[in-house]
């Protein structure tokens, strides 16, 4: 399945429709969602209506760590399958991942500060997702620093997979260590613990989520491959001339 | 093979201590900025006693990043990265040579001084040591982690920000339990948990470091 | 809709609630933003 979205010219086809019905399904997504999960969803029995934030906080989370996920497996296969896409891949994700992780960070303080009484806490799952974001500025700073853009492209994949191992101790921080944060309420062995009248409207965010992130990666990487084209003509001309 | 290992180790190990005095710039910092603790803090004894030893972590891990920026940087110039890649020694223990050399030269001189500044900063006598031998286990790792930051942003301008940036991530475990370890020291002595967590980190940091250095310093000479 | 945003507005958890719901819309507006015109700019190269 890799191989067949490898021809770039393959790609291009693909996503100039696919774009279009993934920002849709956003906007569809996200309009339905947000005043669901603002206004229409219940009010938590403790926490009252700040559980709300929960709509914004919860799906940010779960794809900062999904899109880093994508990352590493694109790092993995421009590294050795020399996967043409790959690193265009990997390249694009990173952006919204790190805002989904920032997005994550800041309401998480707001959700904090009323929930805990405080803006920050280091806490394992807090210090872990705050250690992810640096490490997707860092993958944007390293893309940046070094001039090569294939030798970019491989450093950058070594830097993603290293710091893959942060991953599993995001998501498990909550059960290895007494954490302020609450445990793990939903993916967890024995089935989920919350009702379905938060279920229903957190899934449609998470999709909503998911759907801007197909968006804006293929926007990127659409954008990607016509600067490549752009800068090989440009070269061809300077030849020529 | 023990041989070109031994001769990177000797070169890297004199070239620390020759080049601008070797660990001074370090150590320096290390002094310098620990000595800005009780500036900010507050001299009281029990409010130092109590961040004191952590703080000096946070002070011996910046000093390691002070010397990672020139670390490949020199070997990528002048040529002589490609000439340690026709070594019959594999490029990873190299690598780890290297990392060894600066463990001996900056890290040892550095927890060596962590055991006046740790008195300093109102610990017991009895635990100095105990800080100071945690600090030197803790740099193996800072050192192994910084050894991947500087291999993949060998040759940039100025990239001392990025390793930085780069190598502060995988700071955080060693940092998190050897602070830890020397806050307990005074009340647990030297085996606490914490220690080792610590070690296991140190362990992990130290051979995986060279590793993806090595995978690193490859791309830069392909 | 407009008795439940009301109702929401004079809860003690509202100066909490709207900056994250805010932050996102503005977040994701900012992205797409940012994505269209980096893509416009680059076809528009390529197509020379």
């Amino acid at each position: 399945m890799f191989a067949y979205f490898a021809n770039p010219d393959r790609f291009m086809r693909l996503s100039a429709w696919g774009l279009p019905i993934a920002t849709a399904l956003a906007v569809v997504l996200f309009a339905i969602g947000l005043p669901w999960g603002l206004l229409y969803a219940p009010a938590d029995f403790r926490q009252g209506e700040s559980a709300r934030i929960m709509f914004i906080h919860v799906p940010a989370a779960w794809w900062a760590l999904g899109i880093y996920t994508f990352m590493a497996v694109a790092s993995f296969a421009g590294l050795v399958w020399r996967h043409a896409l790959a690193d265009v891949a990997a390249r694009a994700a990173a952006p919204v991942g790190a805002a989904y992780a920032a997005l994550c960070l800041i309401t998480g303080s707001f959700w904090g500060a009323p929930t805990w009484g405080t803006w920050w806490e280091w806490d394992a799952r807090l210090t872990s997702m705050l250690v992810l974001f640096l490490t997707y500025v860092g993958y944007m700073a390293l893309w940046g620093a070094i001039e090569d853009e294939a030798r970019a492209a491989r450093l950058a994949a070594i830097l993603c997979l290293a710091g893959f191992i942060n991953i599993p101790i995001v998501k498990f921080s909550v059960d290895w260590w007494n954490s302020l944060h609450q445990p793990a309420s939903i993916l967890r062995a024995g089935g989920s613990a919350m009702d379905p009248s938060m279920m229903q409207p957190l899934l449609v965010m998470a999709g909503a989520y998911l759907a801007a992130f197909a968006a804006l990666l293929m926007a990127g990487m659409r954008a990607d491959v016509f600067r490549r084209r752009a800068s090989a003509n440009a070269q061809r001309r300077a030849r020529a001339a | 093979m023990t041989g070109a290992l031994f001769a990177v180790f000797r070169r890297d190990l004199a070239l620390a201590w020759a080049a601008g005095g070797g660990a001074a710039a370090p150590l320096g910092f290390f002094v310098g900025a620990t000595m800005l603790v009780p500036l900010t803090a507050g001299p009281d004894q029990e409010t130092l006693a109590l961040i004191g030893p952590p703080l000096l972590w946070l002070t011996a891990a910046l000093a390691v990043l002070m010397v990672l920026e020139r670390l490949f940087q020199a070997d990528l110039e002048d040529g002589s990265l490609d000439q340690l890649m026709l070594s019959e020694a594999p490029l990873e223990l190299l690598v780890a040579a290297k990392g060894a050399a600066l463990w001996v030269a900056i890290g040892a001189p550095l927890a060596l001084a962590a055991m006046p500044m740790a008195l300093a900063m109102q610990t017991p006598p009895s635990a100095a040591p105990l800080v100071a031998l945690g600090l030197l286990v803790g740099l193996a790792a800072f050192i192994g982690a910084g050894l991947f930051g500087a291999a993949l942003a060998a040759g940039v301008r100025r990239g001392g920000v990025l390793i930085a940036i780069l190598v502060l991530p995988f700071f955080a475990p060693p940092i998190i339990f050897g602070a830890a370890a020397a806050a307990r020291a005074a009340e647990e002595g030297l085996f606490t948990d914490a220690f080792s967590y610590l070690c296991a980190a140190t362990l992990f940091f130290a051979a995986l470091g060279p590793i993806g250095a090595a995978a690193a310093l490859r791309q830069h000479v392909s | 809709m407009i008795e439940a945003l009301t109702h929401l507005m004079a809860d003690r958890h509202w100066p909490y609630i709207w900056p994250c719901y805010a932050l996102a819309v503005a977040t994701f507006v900012a992205l797409a933003v940012r994505a269209a015109l980096n893509l416009r700019k680059w076809e528009k190269a390529a197509r020379e």
